[in-house]
């Protein structure tokens, strides 16, 4: 079930009709989870089991782990938790790419080779694999009481607006959201009561309409302008191939948080915070600023539970960049079983290596007045964000020799005025959504708050608002709605 | 009224206003009217919700209406 399906409106208006109707609590977070649970399944199938077995494995061993005093103990059942976890991701996501791997040397060995599987890979479970982990390694860590209850456990890991493409989140942000306060010290042990608040609903709406226009509007009328750059770009001249990174760059930021908007609209509504995953990302003025502002989620739960245990920053210089390397290289492998994200994610493990290396020798730079001016502040976000683009090209174009010819068009410029004509005269509306896109990205930069602003409306203004935007997505809506781009990872 | 039900009539009004203006966009364009002076003088809006017809496509509707407008 997509967001931008009639079909989601139809659950996700049946589900706050329900809840509204019903006044147990427990009923409440029962409903919740079996809607969660009908979502999961009409989007995935057969695979909703392999989310309940990952849900009971945790919740057992989270348990186990937290009443048990011995280190050893405590220890194995860590390691049976994570093999669990991981082994189901390795298994769906990595085996056929592995396999294949091993086909190519066979290949070159004129060994016979090894069949595939042909796996499909279950939507979702790179999320809440990583929600499940991150729960047993904070018990493990003491940092966190297992939940008392398998159906509050079960909520959290299958919690429907979440669930398919994120935010990843942690069980110390979402359970104390369904249990009420009885004092001001701890948590109570009364079952929240989900009341459906009008300051809630008005602003949950406002970030859905956001996100479906993101995502409809933008990235689903940018994306043929993409496609028809990158299905076969060898021959193009440069202006072609940046105007796709660009384009790219765009499409992903708007499908991506466009999703992240809707989910966290949904679940305001229902009355849950979920924290946000994006912070106006093209405006990062370095390599670890954009990691602060990009799939925050992502690299916060790569920072605590990879890159820390590694020894972070807090060892030498060599081993400082060989973690960052390694817990790079792993997020782009996340994304999908492909040395396209190998690439992504050694770009941005470089990117991230010179800074520190830069700042390291020249501390100086961190602390200077020029960069600190508005002036220096655009150039240092222009040249971050060629880099940035640049790392996009390996993510969007599967095939190793228009990747080459791509990065090598988008450095080294070459302009052709013949392709520049028929490229713009052939994508007029995607090149004045990027434009449009642009101008509305460094208006909210200038500290306007257009979410807040457009929350706070008076509800005919904001009735009048909703209606453009819905009308805007109905005039350019394509009848086939596109798959969200994270939901293949 | 309670706001809830306030916010949810906002909701509702805002689909209704903007399918009637969808609803008439398309049939204006599908007789013409919208960039044609010899438009189809006997239009029908109610044929854009007859079953047997095929449904047409938004984006590839506004697409050539704004080829009409601005050429290309």
């Amino acid at each position: 079930m997509l967001f931008n399906t009639p079909e989601f409106i139809v659950f996700f208006i049946s589900i706050l009709t329900i809840v509204s109707i019903l006044k147990y609590r427990k009923f409440q977070h029962i409903f919740l989870l079996l809607g969660s649970y009908f979502f999961f399944y009409f989007t995935s199938n057969i695979f909703l089991t392999l989310l309940i077995a990952s849900t009971i494995l945790d919740y057992y061993v989270g348990k186990a782990i937290f009443y048990t005093n011995d280190k050893k103990k405590k220890k194995i059942l860590l390691l049976v938790s994570l093999s669990g976890n991981l082994g189901l991701l390795g298994f769906f996501k990595y085996v056929d790419f592995g396999i294949s791997q091993v086909n190519h040397i066979l290949e070159m060995m004129a060994l016979p080779e090894i069949e595939l599987l042909e796996l499909i890979l279950p939507i979702g479970i790179s999320f809440y694999t990583f929600q499940t982990i991150s729960y047993t390694v904070d018990i493990y860590r003491g940092k966190l009481a297992p939940s008392q209850s398998l159906k509050e456990f079960a909520l959290f890991v299958a919690f429907f607006p979440q669930l398919v493409a994120g935010p990843i989140l942690r069980a110390s942000q979402f359970l104390p959201q369904l249990r009420n306060k009885i004092n001001e010290l701890g948590n109570g042990k009364n079952l929240r009561q989900i009341i459906i608040e009008n300051q809630n609903l008005k602003f949950g709406i406002t970030l859905m309409m956001f996100g479906f226009f993101k995502k409809m509007f933008f990235a689903d009328n940018i994306a043929p302008l993409v496609n028809q750059i990158f299905e076969n770009p060898i021959g193009l001249d440069s202006f072609s191939i940046i105007l796709g990174t660009i384009g790219f760059g765009i499409q992903i930021y708007c499908d991506f948080s466009g999703y992240t908007d809707i989910a966290i609209g949904a679940a305001m509504i229902l009355g849950f915070k979920i924290p946000k995953n994006f912070n106006k990302p093209y405006f990062a003025t370095s390599p670890s600023d954009f990691w602060r502002r990009w799939h925050i989620s992502l690299s916060s739960w790569l920072r605590d539970y990879l890159y820390i245990p590694l020894g972070g920053n807090k060892k030498s210089s060599d081993r400082t960049f060989a973690n960052i390397a390694v817990v790079m290289l792993i997020g782009g492998i996340w994304h999908g079983a492909s040395w396209n994200f190998v690439i992504w994610g050694g770009l941005h493990s470089a990117y991230l290596i010179i800074q520190k290396s830069i700042t390291k020798k020249f501390p100086s730079v961190a602390n200077n007045k020029f960069l600190k001016t508005k002036f220096g502040k655009i150039i240092s976000i222009i040249i971050v964000q060629y880099f940035i683009f640049l790392a996009w090209i390996p993510f969007r174009v599967r095939d190793f020799d228009s990747m080459l010819y791509s990065i090598e068009k988008y450095l080294i410029w070459d302009f052709s005025i013949i392709d520049i004509i028929d490229i713009a005269t052939m994508n007029k509306i995607p090149i004045v959504l990027i434009v449009s896109f642009i101008t509305l990205q460094i208006i909210s930069y200038k500290k306007i708050n257009l979410l807040e602003v457009f929350s706070n409306l008076k509800l005919k203004y904001w009735s009048l608002l909703l209606m453009t935007v819905i009308t805007l997505i109905l005039l350019l809506y394509d009848l086939n709605p596109h798959d969200f781009i994270y939901f293949r990872f | 009224m309670n706001n809830n039900l306030k916010i949810i009539f906002g909701v509702f009004c805002a689909f209704i206003l903007s399918l009637t203006i969808f609803s008439f966009y398309m049939e204006f364009y599908e007789s013409g009217v919208l960039y044609n002076t010899n438009w189809l003088e006997n239009f029908n809006l109610t044929e854009s919700f007859n079953d047997d017809q095929q449904t047409i496509n938004p984006k590839h509707v506004s697409i050539e209406f704004l080829k009409r407008i601005f050429g290309g």
